[in-house]
């Protein structure tokens, strides 16, 4: 079964100006978004910097209340749910954020952090929460005398896997990675893309992964979904996406990400000059057509419908 | 690679130090590379490895204190670099030597018109009449790739994606036809498709102008896509170089190695991703002998005492591993830099 389900879901923000913040136009930040998330699976979310990937990230967690659409998590609609509703609701779906640095309070210690959590789980007494933080941090590779220390006294690598316990401390089945492992080093990112793939296996997570790096999505992901101006513009599983891209973008995507094994040239299937879009800008029609390298007249009439082209691969494109 | 091709840039026995009241971190420690004319060199390592500060050292823009040049020497078309004062280095910077950064949105100044700062370097080097700037940085523009150039020069850098900026610092580093260009990882802040942009752009700017680009970056994919040469750096030193091909297709040094094998990859699917044990040394607490030692999985006693030198694979592919050549531990010091 599917252990999140989303359908339909819409976000528009608002662009206000003048003296009266009147409201000028609207960015459609999320249009039409759905997605399925088998339960053990990992989703992986891509696209580029402004397409709405963390958008659709924070109307999961309810951090951001969605204008439309449904949030199915095991078959219950959380979308729109209050603050009280959404309380148990919190430690099923845990979050992982990019920035190691940004994301830990400097003034807790690492235990104080993870405690937050264990706490909110049941009410233990201090020893059996003292043997509990111990065993999260060993769930995620660190030694127990990191406890008493602050987050500055770690190195970005170490700050994640704290950022990852802290995630687990609430024994969540999902958990949102937004791109994870993109602020550190290749040594590094190894290190934490194992121990992502380890905890899976041992306690059956399932992750939603938000990346724009598609050599870690390639590696990682069970399915993927290519977002590009707040649409999914193909969904299908991971190896159908890498093998057999169907929309325009996915090709483009595909080539402009470097692999070290081939040792070529940067792709020509880019436009080479920049296409000055704004946020605000929708095209008629396919919202990809500004870029798209094969379009024509009837992509402005394109309803911008999700098709199905195969068996668990969709496509929102009217050639496909 | 034809032989012909002569150095621009040559870098030997580099060595900053930054000095505390307690300690002394040594940034680079010791770091050999060379640019040749037409050519497209990366240097490659983890953040802290000592890659941006060498190319800030060879430009002069190391702070001084508590940086400081403990060593080497740095000569472009045959001047030496390192001697020279800050008036003399002025007509090298910006002028002979373009420059580009990793951030493009804090490198370019929020509070001028783009066709301020790119007349600039204009005026100051070339001392050009206002019309004639004003026409080479529509040129400029257009060189790069962006639209309406004449629209883009009244605008303000917020107004411009990160890819535009990227892009006009691009223009400003090509403004007095530079023998050279340092890209310190221009395409680390963008999206890939940008990035690929971005990329194709330097390498097509390097071909109609004939420059040489000393690229950093800690990103393996970028460097297999624009490099002729590749320079590996870990823990202030170069530990690997060679063509592309060589490092990337047969690397000999075990870090080399490890980084490569640590990729993610859609082909390694299913595999357990080799991951490099511990940490990078701080420049500060660097372990004696062999710098990647206490991390790599072919040490052996002699790495823990002595700085191994640098050993010859095929012609031209050196790496810092004598291990990875089967030499002697007693021949270490006949190879290459004799350990200090």
């Amino acid at each position: 079964m599917d252990i999140l389900r989303i359908e339909k879901l819409k976000k528009h923000f608002p662009i206000r100006r003048g003296f009266f913040q009147r409201t000028v136009g609207w960015v459609r930040a999320v249009e039409d978004v759905s997605l399925a998330l088998a339960g053990g699976k990992t989703l992986g979310l891509v696209g580029e910097s402004g397409c709405g990937k963390t958008t659709v990230a924070r109307m999961i967690l309810n951090l951001l209340p969605a204008d439309a659409g449904r949030i199915l998590y095991k078959g219950v609609d959380i979308c729109g749910f209050s603050d009280r509703d959404m309380k148990p609701f919190r430690k099923q779906i845990q979050i992982v954020f990019q920035d190691p640095y940004g994301s830990l309070n400097p003034r807790m210690t690492v235990g104080q952090t993870l405690g937050e959590g264990l706490r909110m789980v049941g009410t233990l007494g201090r020893q059996p929460a003292q043997e509990r933080l111990e065993r999260l941090l060993e769930l995620v590779g660190m030694a127990p005398a990191a406890v008493d220390r602050y987050p500055h006294e770690f190195s970005g690598g170490q700050r994640q896997r704290i950022g990852i316990a802290r995630a687990l401390s609430v024994e969540p089945s999902l958990i949102i990675c937004d791109e994870p492992v993109s602020a550190l080093d290749v040594s590094i990112q190894a290190q934490i893309i194992n121990l992502l793939k380890d905890l899976q296996d041992r306690l059956g997570l399932s992750y939603l992964f938000i990346s724009h790096d598609l050599n870690v999505v390639g590696y990682l992901c069970h399915h993927v979904a290519v977002m590009y101006k707040g649409q999914i513009m193909e969904y299908a599983p991971a190896e159908e996406i890498f093998e057999n891209p169907l929309h325009p973008y996915t090709h483009i995507l595909l080539a402009a990400v470097p692999d070290p094994e081939a040792l070529k040239k940067p792709a020509v299937a880019i436009l080479d000059s920049e296409h000055q879009e704004s946020a605000m800008e929708f095209p008629e029609g396919c919202r990809f057509q500004v870029k798209c390298t094969e379009k024509d007249d009837r992509c402005r009439q394109f309803g911008g419908e999700l098709i199905p082209v195969g068996k668990d691969h969709f496509v929102r494109c009217g050639k496909a | 690679m034809t032989e012909s091709l002569e150095t621009v840039l040559s870098v030997e026995g580099l060595k900053v130090y930054f000095r505390s009241e307690d300690e002394v971190a040594r940034a680079v420690d010791g770091v050999d590379f060379e640019v040749r004319r037409r050519e497209t060199v990366c240097l490659v390592g983890e953040s802290g490895c000592g890659k941006t500060v060498s190319a800030l050292a060879l430009l002069g823009l190391v702070p001084r204190p508590p940086g400081e040049i403990a060593g080497g020497r740095v000569r472009f078309c045959g001047e030496d670099l390192l001697d020279r004062n800050e008036a003399a280095m002025e007509t090298v910077r910006g002028r002979r030597i373009g420059m580009v950064f990793q951030e493009p949105q804090t490198s370019l100044n929020p509070v001028f018109t783009i066709g301020e700062q790119i007349a600039e370097p204009l005026r100051i080097h070339l001392s050009l009449p206002e019309p004639e700037i004003r026409e080479r940085s529509l040129q400029l523009l257009n060189d790069v790739g962006i639209d309406s150039p004449g629209q883009r020069l009244a605008d303000y850098p917020h107004q411009l994606s990160g890819g535009q900026r990227q892009r006009v610092m691009i223009a400003m580093a090509l403004a007095c036809g530079p023998e050279l260009i340092i890209a310190d990882e221009p395409t680390t802040a963008l999206d890939v498709t940008v990035q690929a942009q971005i990329l194709r752009l330097i390498n097509r700017l390097q071909q109609s102008h004939g420059m040489s680009v000393l690229y950093i970056t800690h990103d393996l994919g970028v460097v297999s896509q624009i490099a002729d040469r590749v320079y590996v750096m870990y823990a202030g030193v170069i530990v690997e170089t060679g063509a592309v091909e060589q490092v990337f297709r047969n690397p000999r040094h075990p870090y080399t190695q490890a980084l490569l094998e640590s990729l993610p990859s859609r082909k390694k699917r299913g595999r357990r991703l080799y991951s490099i044990p511990g940490t990078v040394p701080h420049p500060a607490y660097k372990p004696a002998g062999c710098p990647f030692h206490p991390r790599c999985p072919r040490a052996i006693g002699a790495c823990r005492e002595q700085v191994p030198g640098m050993c010859g694979f095929d012609d031209h592919h050196v790496a810092r591993c004598p291990v990875a050549a089967g030499r002697n531990a007693a021949d270490w010091c006949t190879y290459g830099y004799p350990s200090n």
